[in-house]
């Protein structure tokens, strides 16, 4: 489409009796503009790649840990022991000797990957850099409320990051208690050592505490921004959904995330004073020679459990958000026509975002809390599942009577929907207890959330990364390209996680280093799949393939995304997919400020196909004509 | 550019952007507390040993609370005199404000110094004590265990010599713990030490030094290292089994296994042939050096009981896998007492703490409880077994020397128990379950009062440096826009009032509760 705004004019809202905030780019030496910058996209690109560079690290490190699954005992072929390397030369002599993966390597590993995964890629990449990139243009800002603020909060998040990474490095290695960090076992696993105060569970926990800071900072300036920084006519309801969602995610970090932070300030005492938060009195372990702890004891380690659930279902809803409001973005944009149920979506939204603090527990049936409050958290939970169906089916429906078109980030979008779906669906029996019983801690638990925040959530963001592609850089992304990622995640994810729900089902445990080859006598349970027959341990090595099937897929992404920022197609129009949201009437890139006029919106965010317009889509920015008026009387009146 | 609404409110909203921020924030803050207040009731419901009540001075509580609500009234002061444009009076009340904080601070300070330095024993039968162990000399060992060390063993790979920090000097007499100074731990090297590689003598007597240390551990982790990759690149070469291989196939596979393993076999061998001949075995003993008899002479070790992992007659054993051999000394805990606990012992007549307090004093105390119960039943006689309830018996079975109005001892008594020599008790580790100071590590009670009191410090530090900040910069600001001058306050301000609103809770919490 043609452009649609008067380039030539000058940044009329300029002022100058703000010093901190007086950054005109052209004038920044390289560090200010690129590194410590305080402009939103800058910090958004930031957070994008660090996010994308963390998640392909937590992926590696899954890669190592299905290779021992797949292979107990057997050294790891030169591509996987490459990434052990990463860690220095004696890393593999002390954690994998002969080049087998140890227990504790398995275990480290096992913890880092969830944490990495959830706190330092999908959150970083789905929330921080889709929110600090878009959401200022969406809602017509020039920046966020708190620029300054906003370049700390990102430092801050780096910094927790290499801290986070940093201690595979330390004598003990990394954190092993797993990525949820429970107490007893995470105050007790490296008790034995020499460094028994400095610890890879002591760095585990600094590094989130800077995280956790970091994510305050940021909700804090997101929220400020949509409540104070809307453009004129930019009502609430006339806030595009993805807007909408980050506002609701910046809610819940701002308000799950201290809990946290209290749990791993009272680990860390726990660790560093020698105090009993979470050690129960007489605790005895046999991983240290000092048989019972010389600890005071008299803590709780549920407590712990509380403070961290707090968080971490509410979490949940941080991760898996930013998928659906990406989503929510392309659907109708692909479709040509509004999404369907706006506004119920966004009441969805908010009823998600209350329950999401009332059901926490649910992950906590096996501490034996008593029917009472099981039933309650039972409740809540099935409760919450309505309003998260009411958003999936509302974007199903948008896809009824559209005229589809299938550019790369709606193949990622459409599929999307059955992957979140299938994730979502499979979350409705562990909610019960009686059900989660049996399937706690199993490979079912895992296929589970992995469906959520793997092929759901991870699709989700690779579509908004082919979308907003073109208004970051100026130029297309491969569709070719595009289309190996897409087909090759797609198959691979589902031969990864597909399985592990019959496996779960059949008992298997999700910390199991060798992958069950232990029990490998203890049952005889055979499977057969389209001819195919092998026992559940078998099953191994196919999801191990799904694996590294899903990792090969990747590349043409890799080549895709660096060689597009100069090789790609180079967009004809600001506008490129025929949009309607504000972030599509900058140019492009949008420079230093963003808009070039003060943006006023005149309508809602999904304006497509409206009756009487002249083409298919009808920008927020665009006053409504005479015609639709007309078309809208004519509508009303039948 | 400008971001909009820095200065001046949204109409919309009637806020600028600083205070939703300043709100957001602080909702984000009263989760935080809010954790902390839950975490505390969870503790306290399900603690499984007597929490803690009325153990903290009420009057340093009371006074920075008072100095706190002083604080928010001249933030507010401070913020009206700058809308009111009077920058003088604005300044006179930002410092008041500040004084208030280094006030508090103090205070604190002056509160945790007494618990940091404030001891407890809880011994094995439950009984407990607290006070002041005995100052480590030359005389006296302290709260540490002393060995006397004939043989030091190291751990190539895991040892670090900071366990030297504890050596001391015999000396003789009155000083068997004197200070060595910088004088040189002389050690005598195995026969085994090859001469030529290691450019030292068997047998030879060196001095233990961090670089000499260094340059065994490196020799020691490279050697295993190489030999981790020759056994592991073997390991690779061996192929798979899989269920498809016909029993020819399977055979010669296992042929190929069997000789890779006698490969990985004689490498091994070869590291332990090379570890005899450089002394490359993961430990290395060492003797300390020969008195003219030809006898070892013993050296003293005193070591802080969290370095140590086990120890025993002969050996002690540290944490970072250093082993002394020789004699223990002694394990006993050197102490002198000012409150005897005897709420959670099964007995208070026969508890442990009579064998080191004496008859006398237990008598005392008996009576004490006994007087103590009678009053109490006396002042709530509802109460049908007044020695099952809480409040009873924290105060007939808990006795501080030097706060029971003289019903126990005087004051200059007490004050004899806690300081002079010929009161100082020991108390054998083994007799010991538990042993710390009034840090976090005492109780989950101490551990949750520090972190809560700690993180509401750390919150006046930091909204003193912010105000301090505006007080000592904000004079430019004032000149160019006094009313963004005035809204940083306001919004310093409310942080200001958070913190004091905190203080309102944690005051009552744990200084009267």
């Amino acid at each position: 489409m043609e452009a649609t705004h008067d380039h030539k004019h000058a940044h009329d809202s300029h002022g100058h009796d703000h010093g901190h905030d007086d950054h005109h780019d052209h004038k920044l030496p390289f560090y200010k503009k690129y590194i410590f910058s305080t402009d939103h996209k800058v910090i958004g690109m930031q957070y994008g790649l660090s996010g994308l560079l963390l998640l392909a690290f937590g992926f590696m490190l899954m890669l190592v840990m299905r290779w021992s699954i797949a292979h107990p005992g057997e050294a790891l072929p030169g591509g996987l022991r490459w990434i052990l390397h990463l860690f220095g030369p004696d890393f593999v002599t002390r954690w994998a000797p002969n080049g087998v993966v140890s227990g504790s390597l398995y275990n480290m590993f096992g913890a880092m990957h969830g944490t990495i995964m959830v706190f330092f890629g999908v959150v970083p990449l789905g929330f921080a850099a889709f929110v600090n990139f878009v959401t200022p243009l969406q809602v017509g800002a020039p920046d966020m409320a708190f620029p300054r603020l906003n370049m700390w909060s990102f430092w801050l998040f780096l910094l927790s990051a290499v801290l986070m990474v940093g201690s595979f490095v330390l004598p003990t290695g990394a954190a092993q208690a797993g990525w949820t960090n429970y107490s007893p076992l995470s105050a007790t696993v490296m008790r034995n050592t020499d460094a028994h105060f400095w610890t890879g569970q002591t760095q585990w926990l600094f590094a989130m505490v800077f995280n956790i800071s970091a994510s305050l900072l940021g909700a804090v300036n997101v929220l400020t921004t949509v409540i104070n920084l809307r453009a004129k006519g930019m009502t609430w309801m006339r806030l595009p959904f993805f807007t909408w969602a980050m506002f609701i995610i910046a809610f819940l970090l701002l308000l799950a995330f201290p809990p946290l932070e209290v749990a791993a300030l009272m680990q860390l005492s726990d660790q560093v004073f020698g105090s009993s938060f979470f050690l129960p009195t007489g605790l005895w372990t046999g991983q240290t020679s000092e048989g019972i702890l010389s600890v005071s004891g008299g803590g709780h380690p549920v407590l712990f459990q509380h403070l961290f659930w707090f968080l971490a279902h509410p979490e949940v809803y941080v991760l898996l958000l930013p998928g659906i409001a990406i989503v929510s973005e392309i659907i109708p944009c692909n479709t040509r026509k509004p999404i369907w149920g706006y506004k119920s979506m966004v009441y969805a939204l908010l009823v998600l975002a209350f329950l999401s603090f009332i059901v926490w527990a649910h992950h906590m049936y096996l501490t034996g809390m008593g029917t009472v409050v099981a039933t309650f958290f039972q409740f809540t939970t099935v409760m919450i599942s309505i309003p998260s169906v009411i958003l999936l089916t509302c974007l199903m429906i948008s896809l009824w009577g559209g005229s589809i078109r299938f550019p790369v980030p709606m193949l990622f979008a459409t599929a999307f929907l059955p992957m979140f779906g299938i994730g979502g669906l499979t979350g409705l029996p562990l909610a019960f207890p009686f059900i989660d019983l049996f399937l706690h801690d199993t490979y079912y638990v895992i296929a589970h959330f992995h469906y959520i925040v793997a092929p759901g959530v991870l699709f989700g963001l690779f579509a908004g990364v082919y979308h907003w592609f073109p208004k970051i850089t100026g130029r297309m992304l491969s569709t070719p390209l595009g289309h190996l990622h897409f087909w090759g995640s797609l198959i691979g994810m589902n031969v990864l996680f597909a399985p592990m729900f019959v496996q779960g089902m059949a008992g298997f445990h999700r910390r199991w280093f060798d992958g069950g080859k232990a029990f490998e006598n203890t049952s005889l349970q055979h499977f057969s799949f389209m001819g195919w027959e092998g026992t559940f341990l078998d099953m191994n090595v196919i999801i191990s393939w799904g694996a590294w099937g899903l990792g090969l897929a990747q590349i043409p992404f890799i080549i895709n995304f660096f060689w597009s920022i100069k090789g790609g197609k180079r967009v004809t129009s600001d506008n490129p997919w025929n949009a309607t949201t504000l972030e599509w009437s900058t140019p492009t890139p949008p420079p230093h400020g963003n808009f070039l006029t003060t943006p006023v919106v005149y309508r809602g965010p999904y304006e497509y196909s409206v009756p009487g317009a002249e083409r298919d889509f009808s920008p927020q920015w665009e006053p409504v004509t005479p015609s639709e008026e007309e078309a809208l009387k004519t509508l009303s009146t039948h | 550019m400008q971001i909009p609404h820095e200065v001046t409110a949204n109409p919309e909203t009637g806020l600028y952007n600083a205070k939703v921020g300043i709100w957001l924030f602080l909702a984000s803050e009263v989760m935080l507390f809010g954790g902390l207040f839950s975490s505390y009731v969870f503790l306290r419901l399900g603690a499984d040993f007597p929490w803690p009540f009325h153990e903290l001075k009420v009057l340093p509580g009371f006074i920075n609370t008072m100095v706190l609500i002083a604080s928010s009234v001249s933030v507010v002061t401070a913020w009206a005199a700058l809308k009111a444009r009077r920058y003088g009076w604005y300044q006179v009340n930002m410092v008041f404000t500040l004084l208030c904080a280094v006030a508090f601070m103090g205070i604190k300070t002056y509160e945790y110094y007494h618990k940091f330095v404030h001891y407890t024993v809880h011994f094995t039968d439950h009984s407990v004590i607290s006070g002041h162990p005995v100052h480590e000399s030359a005389e006296h060992h302290g709260d540490r265990i002393a060995f006397a060390a004939e043989a030091i063993t190291l751990d190539l790979e895991k040892s670090n010599l900071e366990f030297l920090a504890g050596r001391r000097e015999n000396k003789g007499g009155k000083e068997p713990y004197a200070d060595p100074g910088d004088s040189p731990l002389k050690v005598t090297l195995p026969d085994t030490i090859n001469a030529e590689t290691k450019a030292v003598t068997p047998g030879e007597t060196i001095d233990l030094t961090e670089s000499w240390f260094k340059q065994k551990h490196r020799a020691f982790m490279d050697a295993k290292t190489e030999l981790r990759k020759t056994v592991t690149d073997l390991e690779l070469q061996k192929p798979r089994i899989t269920p498809h291989d016909d029993a020819a196939a399977k055979a010669e596979k296992e042929e190929k296994i069997a000789a890779i393993n006698d490969s990985i076999k004689a490498a091994n061998d070869a590291f332990d042939a090379k570890g005899k001949e450089h002394n490359l075995t993961p430990t290395l003993k060492l003797t300390l050096a020969k008195g003219g008899d030809g006898k070892v002479i013993p050296v003293p070790f005193l070591a802080k009981e969290r370095s140590v992992i086990k120890y025993g007659a002969a050996e002690l054993n540290y944490r970072e896998n250093t082993l002394l051999s020789g004699k223990l000394i002694t394990d006993a805990i050197q102490f002198n007492v000012d409150i005897v606990d005897l709420r959670s012992t099964r007995d208070p007549e026969k508890s442990l703490v009579w064998k080191h307090l004496g008859s006398e004093l237990k008598t005392r105390f008996l009576k004490y409880r006994d007087d103590k119960i009678a009053e109490f039943h006396e002042h709530r006689p509802k109460v049908a077994n007044p020695e099952q309830d809480e409040d009873c018996r924290r105060e007939a079975f808990r006795v501080e020397f030097a706060d029971n109005d003289g019903k126990f001892m005087s004051e200059e008594e007490a004050h004899k128990f806690l300081h002079e020599p010929e009161h100082t008790i020991s108390i054998p580790r083994s007799e010991k379950l538990f042993y710390s100071n009034f840090s976090p590590s005492l109780s989950p009670y101490y551990a949750i009062y520090f972190l809560m009191t700690g993180l509401h410090g750390l919150h006046v530090v930091g909204g003193a440096i912010v105000l301090a900040w505006f007080l000592f910069t904000g004079r430019k600001m004032y000149l160019r826009n006094p009313e963004h001058l005035a809204n940083r306050v306001e919004v310093g301000g409310l942080f200001w009032h958070f913190v004091d609103l905190v203080w309102i809770f944690l005051f009552p919490l744990y200084y009267l509760m």
